[in-house]
């Protein structure tokens, strides 16, 4: 679809209609077939056949079982599909499919991917190029919020409740969470690219979190808490009696006894009230801890924002009549500034800033990724045909 | 039972076996099976019904026939009166409430007069009056909603409202239950213990949240709450909020404590209090003077949550297991000392998660449920007394005290 006879997609419209070039070996689209109708109908009626006849043997024959039950999930209805880099089973779509746009979905220096899990696909957007990178076979069957964490050469997804995960090398089918991956209720970003907290969820007594390497082994690092978030450096926020705590091997330090708004790699957003309940919103420095007080504030918000890496500006969403809003609160000034975009709040991360701070990606309440910039302006990046439920970002 | 040639009961155990000679209306009140069984012969009843299923047939089929009757058979807002032949009642029959009296003729328990336990065990709601031994037992007590329901008593009965809007009953002292006033009952929620029997906080589920104290009749009376809670013992409501749990009373919101509330009572609070660090401890604070008095660090697992007695002497306490079997174990905590009683394992509650922990006004009893639904009575010294049979299985309880 993006030959030079076809017209060029929408700016962030991805559709996933036909096949690769011929000869290409990741598939960027070819020309549509020409093959008459008739043809295509003996064809159907072949594979039916085939369908039929497979289905017989296969009762009379057991042990082939095994062979079709081997891939981790159901693979979607995808029609013809483009060229792969990886063996595919016979008579199944292929599960890693590659397409490129021939442009940028965001001016961004190359190596920043962003990364969206929804229904049975994982997509990898390499934002500077527009090449996008599907995997099949990812489906948790849970409604559960997800972890969507990147390593440098994969991403891990897991559900929050005991459905079974996955790996996904970049470019490659998925494959199950190895080892100590699979453990806990939800994975984190680690200290460093190649390990990672596994952790269960606060308020069990039993409750722990553990550092382990991308192969699934256990670094020996355990934390006697559980942990309800990242704290956007490496180790653990979690939610304990007297407030938010930041967790980490030999030290537990209260970050707030009011509610955690925004976290950010220099910075955090609290809520913080008095004995008389009068709350004020509060820019907190991570190295020295000082509060600065922004402005009187009312209530907590819709869960946990973002704060961009430059640390001046939050990310957070507010529930309202209209829904969950996302809003943007300069950090120097305290100013609110309420955008267009409702956000998902099923738990999920759905808001991530790009490295330059330039843009927030955001994923709205119907599945899209939505590009918010300063001023509060948005648009759609990308409108796949799978609602997207979690995205994280890796830049290299 | 109670007959001058049957046994007596045990010293607080309620059977509902047969009548009580005394009582004019039996056991299961002037409806009930307390009276004689009907003789009417078995062909009779067959032939009734055999009538029945005929009338209904030809019912139905008349009523097709001659279409200009359906609006009288199926009437609406606008059709004309129905005839009366044609009007059927499908619906099962719905059992009459009733309310039946039994006096055990003995104390329940060594408390004063005026302390009355109410227990709802199904769709029967007992009133244990524990210093006469006198229980009233009303059925009927159906809430159209199996949704969570709030049980508070008032001065002169009980009141049940379910979480579900529409649903709750009013259950005036020895007569049947009442349909609550649309007022209360229409937006659904909770209800607390207002400031005296008269008044009850209203949470609803609609707007804001926020406590309004009304009337019996669900008028306000003019006092608001800012937020919904649960109550704090002296009639008003203790709120979890950013920062930490308060104490809301009308135009104040105060905070007790930055850390977890694990018991309440009139004069004191127990509460979990950490460091920035996270080290934590059990605090025992006065209610008059804010002074906290540090019992000792909290451990690996704390407690949930409790009640602390009227004298201010000893909490009770729940606490939750985390084994699979999800039981849930009682503790007295001295509040002195910090000594600790592992005392029994609780029943649970299936309406609200939460155990229902009554102190007498004395301080020298504890009531709750006991595994199997039993309400049984704990003294000071973890000594523990069942106070109803095997036949019971209560869900709720409340006290009230005049």
């Amino acid at each position: 679809m993006t030959g030079s006879q076809q017209p060029e997609p929408e700016l962030g419209e991805i559709e996933w209609l036909d096949g690769g070039r011929p000869g290409d070996p990741v598939g960027a689209g070819r020309p549509p077939s020409q093959i008459p109708r008739a043809v295509w109908y003996t064809l159907v009626v072949v594979v039916l056949a085939a369908v039929v006849i497979a289905v017989t043997v296969s009762r009379h024959h057991s042990k082939p079982r095994a062979a079709s039950a081997a891939t981790p999930s159901r693979t979607p209805p995808t029609p013809t599909p483009s060229t792969t880099n990886h063996p595919i089973p016979p008579s199944r779509v292929p599960l890693v499919t590659v397409r490129d746009l021939g442009h940028p979905l965001l001016n961004v220096p190359r190596g920043v991917d962003l990364f969206t899990s929804g229904g049975d696909s994982l997509l990898r957007i390499e934002l500077a190029s527009g090449r996008i990178t599907r995997t099949a076979g990812v489906g948790l069957s849970s409604g559960a919020p997800t972890s969507l964490v990147a390593g440098p050469h994969q991403v891990m997804l897991k559900s929050f409740d005991n459905v079974p995960g996955f790996l996904i090398p970049d470019g490659r089918p998925a494959r199950p969470l190895p080892g100590g991956l699979a453990r806990g209720t939800a994975i984190y970003p680690g200290p460093d690219p190649v390990h990672f907290w596994v952790s269960d969820q606060p308020g069990s007594y039993q409750a722990r979190s553990e550092l382990v390497g991308v192969d699934g082994r256990p670094t020996g690092t355990t934390l006697p808490l559980g942990a309800s978030g990242s704290d956007g450096a490496g180790y653990l926020l979690t939610e304990g009696i007297g407030g938010v705590y930041d967790v980490r091997p030999g030290s537990v330090q209260r970050v707030t006894s009011g509610a955690l708004l925004a976290v950010g790699p220099t910075r955090l957003l609290t809520l913080e009230c008095d004995p008389h309940y009068r709350c004020t919103l509060d820019a907190v420095d991570r190295a020295t801890g000082v509060h600065h007080v922004l402005r009187p504030a009312s209530t907590a918000g819709g869960g946990t924002g973002t704060i961009s890496p430059d640390g001046r500006t939050a990310a957070v969403s507010s529930i309202g009549p209209a829904g969950t809003t996302v809003h943007l609160v300069n950090l120097t000034t305290g100013a609110d500034r309420s955008t267009s975009v409702q956000a998902d709040s099923s738990g999920s991360t759905t808001m991530v800033w790009t490295p330059d701070s330039h843009w927030l990606l955001v994923v709205d309440t119907t599945g899209h990724i939505v590009a918010i910039d300063h001023n509060g302006h948005a648009r759609i990046l990308i409108s796949g045909e799978t609602p997207i439920t979690a995205i994280t970002l890796r830049a290299e | 039972m109670t007959g001058p040639n049957e046994p007596e009961p045990e010293l607080g155990e309620i059977e509902w076996l047969d009548g009580d000679p005394d009582d004019p209306d039996g056991p299961n009140g002037p409806d009930g099976p307390g009276h004689q069984p009907s003789r009417i012969p078995r062909v009779a009843w067959y032939a009734l019904v055999v009538v029945v299923l005929a009338a209904v047939v030809i019912a139905v089929t008349v009523s097709q026939s001659h279409p200009k009757h359906r609006a009288v058979a199926t009437p609406t807002p606008s059709s004309t009166p129905p005839t009366p032949s044609i009007t059927i009642h499908l619906d099962p029959p719905t059992p009459t409430p009733s309310v039946t009296v039994r006096n055990l003729g003995h104390p329940l328990l060594d408390v004063s007069r005026g302390v009355d336990l109410f227990a709802r065990d199904g769709a029967i709601m007992l009133r244990l009056e524990l210093a006469t031994g006198r229980i009233t037992r009303t059925s009927g007590v159906e809430l159209n909603s199996t949704a969570p329901a709030s049980m508070v008593a008032t001065r002169h009965g009980l009141l049940l409202m379910s979480y579900d809007p529409g649903s709750g009953l009013l259950i005036p002292d020895g007569k049947r239950p009442q349909s609550l006033p649309d007022r209360l009952a229409q937006g659904g929620g909770s209800v607390a213990p207002g400031p005296d029997l008269d008044h009850v906080w209203l949470m609803t589920n609609v707007g804001n949240a926020q406590a309004v104290l009304v009337g019996l009749d669900g008028h306000p009376t003019g006092p608001t709450l800012p937020a919904s809670g649960d109550p704090d013992d002296t009639g008003y409501l203790v709120v979890p909020l950013t920062g930490g749990v308060y104490l809301a009373r009308p135009g104040s919101l105060r905070r007790i404590t930055t850390g977890a509330l694990i018991a309440v009572g009139p004069t004191r609070w127990l509460t979990d209090e950490c460091d920035d660090q996270h080290r934590c401890t059990l605090n025992v604070i006065d209610r008059a003077t804010g002074e906290h008095h540090v019992l000792g660090p909290t451990g690996d697992h704390p407690y949930d949550r409790g009640q602390i007695s009227p004298d201010g002497s000893t909490a009770a306490v729940a606490r939750y297991s985390d084994s699979s079997d999800g039981s849930t174990t009682l503790h007295l905590v001295d509040l002195a000392t910090g000594a600790d009683r592992t005392v029994v394992r609780l029943g649970q509650n299936p309406d609200n998660g939460t155990p229902a922990l009554l102190w007498t006004p004395d301080s020298r009893w504890l009531i709750t449920i006991g595994q199997g639904g039993r309400i049984v009575a704990i003294d000071r010294a973890g000594h523990v007394r069942v106070l109803t049979g095997a036949g019971t299985s209560v869900s709720q309880l409340a006290l009230r005290v005049q």
